[in-house]
């Protein structure tokens, strides 16, 4: 994982917390294709939370590792595959 | 054809006429009547229960009168059923949005909520303004909050089962008055007083809990003037004052009241379009607020980054309560210490304002989370309840739905009975018009917790708001 990299989220993606859950749903799609919404689990919607076009992906590995119980290890494992689906679906590029 | 089993829909209210058994019939989703007459009007009665059409060809060929018709009878039928009022097995209560997958049905609320964020910023800029339709275009008729808007406190104004046999004005008293005593020698402002049926229930009780006819100074503030004659007829009997103003800026003394009430209104202050990429680069600081040039707009922005409120989850533009926001910070200036702000309107606590398209004009549902944000920051305590909580409601009483009353409120006055708008349950309206009741069929009764006469109660809120000091 680059540590010194910065993400910006597309403002197109609308973000929402429900019931502890964060949604995303990019704007860009015509309104019938419902199968753009897409939830987070908690460590990827901490991530999400943590992406402002200021912080770098090292300074968001060490907010994750305060908040979870888990190794630096899982995280960048996790992240990678997150942050790969979310440039997948244009919710982030690099700032 | 003649197989296939033909029922009733069973959303149908419907009215037999006792003068001429003309049968008059409403849609749940259509609030337009279809009159049955004749022939159609026999076939109706004859589907108490479902039937086959051949079982229905019988039953009008016993009909000496109707026996012609018998081989007629799918010309008959097919523009009923294609009106709605007749179909084939399915009931439409049964249906689903087949535009939505079983698999996402948890998100629908999201996503409805968040399709009306969006059509509400597309079609903001066509909306009229919201202070010259209240100053000029209402024409003070408490018939306003029964065709253009339906009020809680309208439909529950008079002694109602509901509220423990008391009006939500007299109930609204009790509340307040166990929060804070109102007494003489209280300063009390009403915004938005409509018809004015609150203010004299909320004084009618006033009067009765303090066996004084010595009453607080009270003053209704209120755009339109032709409500504020509304609210000086309704309470001729009292010595009230009234102040015909814009409540975002009300021209009263600083520190000069005890108590607000803002009942069901600030839906209608103004509202602003911001654009959530300007407001990220002003919260940023890449951009000065002088460099905005819509004032509504540079004050929303003000607010946001006031109370620091999050907008990171915003559409790319969304609607802010500029106007309610900035009746809270008037009423910070004009309340005494330890004075009190009562609100209560429809919205919601995530999420952002939308359209409210009304007869005439459109309001915008309240982020209450942003108003409890800038309370909080302007140094006030508040506290935030459910409107149906905070009044005591009984839930489990039964009252009927806004179809049902709106057709039998139309079906009467066609027979010339003024029926007065209410929530009613069963009981109330077997006294109300004991003859008539018999002849409608099917009228719809919900709990409270559902949409019921005129809205889902679940979604009001009671936001009180506390400036510092004694109580």
């Amino acid at each position: 994982m680059q540590e010194k990299l910065i993400l910006k989220k597309n403002p197109d993606m609308v973000s929402r917390v429900i019931d502890d859950e964060t949604i995303l749903m990019p704007l860009y799609k015509t309104s019938d294709e419902i199968n753009c919404i897409y939830a987070l689990n908690k460590v990827a919607s901490c991530v999400w939370g943590l992406i402002d076009g200021r912080r770098e992906l090292g300074e968001i590995k060490e907010e994750i590792l305060k908040v979870f119980d888990t190794t630096p290890k899982e995280v960048d494992k996790e992240m990678r595959g997150f942050l790969r689906d979310l440039k997948e679906i244009k919710a982030i590029k690099e700032g | 054809m003649d197989k296939q089993l033909l029922k009733r829909n069973e959303c149908i209210v419907w009215y037999n006429r006792p003068q001429d058994g003309v049968i008059f019939t409403c849609l749940k989703e259509k609030k337009d009547f279809i009159s049955l007459r004749g022939i159609q009007a026999r076939l109706w009665t004859q589907l108490s229960k479902a039937c086959s059409i051949g079982e229905l060809r019988g039953l009008i060929r016993k009909n000496k009168t109707h026996m012609k018709y018998s081989h007629k009878i799918e010309n008959i039928i097919k523009p009923l059923i294609r009106k709605g009022i007749l179909e084939y097995h399915i009931s439409q209560r049964d249906k689903k949005n087949p535009a939505f997958p079983q698999k996402y049905q948890k998100y629908n609320e999201f996503y409805l909520n968040l399709s009306r964020e969006l059509n509400s910023v597309k079609n903001f800029n066509k909306n009229p303004n919201l202070n010259l339709y209240h100053k000029n275009s209402i024409h003070g008729s408490h018939r306003h909050f029964e065709k253009n808007e339906v009020t809680v406190s309208h439909v529950y104004r008079e002694a109602h089962p509901a509220l423990g046999g008391m009006s939500y004005g007299a109930r609204l008293f009790r509340k307040l008055n166990s929060i804070k005593k109102i007494n003489p020698q209280s300063t009390v402002v009403e915004v938005g007083g409509g018809t004015g049926f609150l203010t004299r229930s909320f004084l009618e009780e006033y009067k009765r809990n303090n066996h004084t006819k010595d009453l607080p100074r009270y003053a209704c503030c209120d755009l339109s003037f032709k409500f504020l004659e509304n609210q000086r007829d309704a309470n001729e009997r009292h010595h009230l004052s009234y102040c015909q103003a814009n409540a975002e800026c009300m021209p009263f003394k600083n520190n000069s009241l005890d108590l607000i009430i803002a009942n069901e209104n600030i839906a209608d202050f103004t509202a602003a379009k911001v654009n959530k990429k300007e407001a990220l680069d002003f919260l940023g600081g890449k951009i000065e607020l002088s460099a905005i040039k819509d004032p509504s707009v540079r004050r929303s922005l003000y607010w946001i980054k006031f109370a620091s409120l999050d907008i990171n989850d915003a559409t790319p533009e969304f609607i802010f309560n500029l106007g309610a926001v900035e009746f809270i910070s008037r009423v910070k200036k004009i309340l005494k210490r330890g004075g009190l702000v009562f609100i209560t309107e429809y919205g919601i606590m995530n999420g952002y304002p939308t359209a409210v398209y009304l007869r005439g004009h459109v309001e915008y549902s309240i982020q209450f989370n942003h108003l409890i944000r800038v309370a909080k920051a302007l140094g006030m305590r508040v506290e935030i309840h459910n409107l149906a909580e905070f009044f005591g409601f009984k839930k489990n009483i039964a009252v009927i739905d806004h179809c049902s009353l709106g057709f039998l409120y139309n079906m009467l006055k066609k027979d010339k009975i003024d029926l007065p708008f209410l929530a009613y349950t069963k009981e109330m309206l077997r006294q109300k018009i004991p003859k008539q009741v018999r002849y409608f069929n099917n009228l719809k009764f919900v709990e409270l917790t559902q949409k019921s006469v005129c809205h889902n109660l679940n979604k009001f809120h009671v936001l009180l708001i506390f400036k510092g000091g004694e109580t």
